[in-house]
């Protein structure tokens, strides 16, 4: 299993659940990573860098021959009302969230194709279908998140894959910590079930996916805090 | 520094194992047609097909070199219209290395 940004937040939640489950789970971040397991291999790396990636990719097909389970969590947020933004942080955030994720996508079918089963779960986020202001960038990124795993989907299907997204709402990592705690209260007025999610919120949807018996679901988005 | 012929080989043994799978059997020809009308495969064997080609040159070069090109399904210019063509291209993404 691949989780990309495991360095904090959901990713590192979600890698050390999977290595209590049993599987072997190879992280990546930019940043230090103080997950130690027998089962845990992290690379450091930029997702969006192709060079970098590929050779990820090529260690996992000549050390494990096989893939089961991508989940595309690694993602940069910014709230800023769209006037005040520079097109260096729209470049920087569509790198990581969309081009980082598709990069992942791409590699790692070729991988799961070969079983004729694999698993991808990309993290989206409420704030796309919420069109909240000052998110204006980020939820772009995201709303291209979910178009393509909507058509990867398609494209996967005939080899075995499934692709999906859970759209958290915002929980307390450091994608939200610095926002003034007004805009917090803010936010958790406008999700219909009232409060911010926890990391086992997303945790029971994305093992909801994994699950053999979900073969048949393919291309679903799942909002979170009755968004 | 590969000659055509030595990409050749390897697409062709490429074709070899994609056959396995195929109950219509692509030809080991450089006029091959990898899609478009009259050919005997279809968008997902040709995904199947490149997915196996980037797995062999990796074998025998030691480099990894995705084959993506925005022009894959343009009938005119794209590089992956014949075996021939494909051939050229893959020999030219090994000498930008």
């Amino acid at each position: 299993m691949i989780i990309t940004g495991t360095s904090n937040g959901i990713g590192k939640f979600l890698a050390k659940h999977y290595l209590q489950k049993g599987y072997i789970v190879i992280g990546c971040s930019r940043g230090e990573c103080d997950i130690e397991a027998d089962f845990y291999r992290h690379y450091y790396l930029d997702i969006a860098d192709e060079t970098k990636v590929n050779s990820l990719f090529r260690d996992i097909k000549k050390d494990f021959g096989r893939l089961d389970v991508l989940i595309n969590n690694a993602g940069i947020a910014s709230y800023n009302h769209s006037i005040l933004t520079s097109v260096s942080t729209v470049k920087r955030i569509f790198e990581t969230n969309v081009f980082g994720m598709f990069l992942f996508c791409r590699e790692s079918v070729k991988i799961m194709n070969k079983n004729n089963f694999g698993r991808i779960i990309n993290v989206s986020t409420v704030l796309v279908p919420m069109k909240l202001e000052g998110e204006a960038v980020y939820a772009a990124s995201k709303a291209s998140i979910n178009t393509l795993t909507e058509i990867l989907a398609k494209e996967f299907y005939p080899f075995g894959v499934t692709v999906n997204a859970v759209g958290p709402t915002p929980i307390m990592t450091n994608l939200i910590k610095n926002l003034p705690e007004n805009k917090i209260q803010d936010l958790i007025a406008k999700i219909p079930l009232g409060r911010l999610g926890v990391f086992e919120d997303v945790v029971n949807v994305v093992d909801f996916f994994i699950k053999p018996e979900s073969n048949f679901i393919s291309g679903q988005i799942v909002y979170l805090g009755g968004v | 520094m590969k000659t055509k012929n030595e990409i050749l080989e390897i697409i062709y043994n490429s074709i070899d194992e994609l056959n396995l799978q195929k109950e219509k059997k692509l030809s080991k020809e450089e006029k091959t047609k990898l899609f478009g009308k009259d050919c005997d495969l279809d968008s997902l064997g040709l995904v199947n097909l490149i997915s196996i080609i980037e797995d062999n040159i990796e074998e025998v070069t030691g480099n990894y070199i995705p084959i993506a090109d925005e022009r894959a399904f343009s009938l005119e210019s794209s590089p992956f219209k014949t075996v021939g063509t494909l051939a050229e291209y893959i020999q030219k993404l090994l000498n930008e290395q």
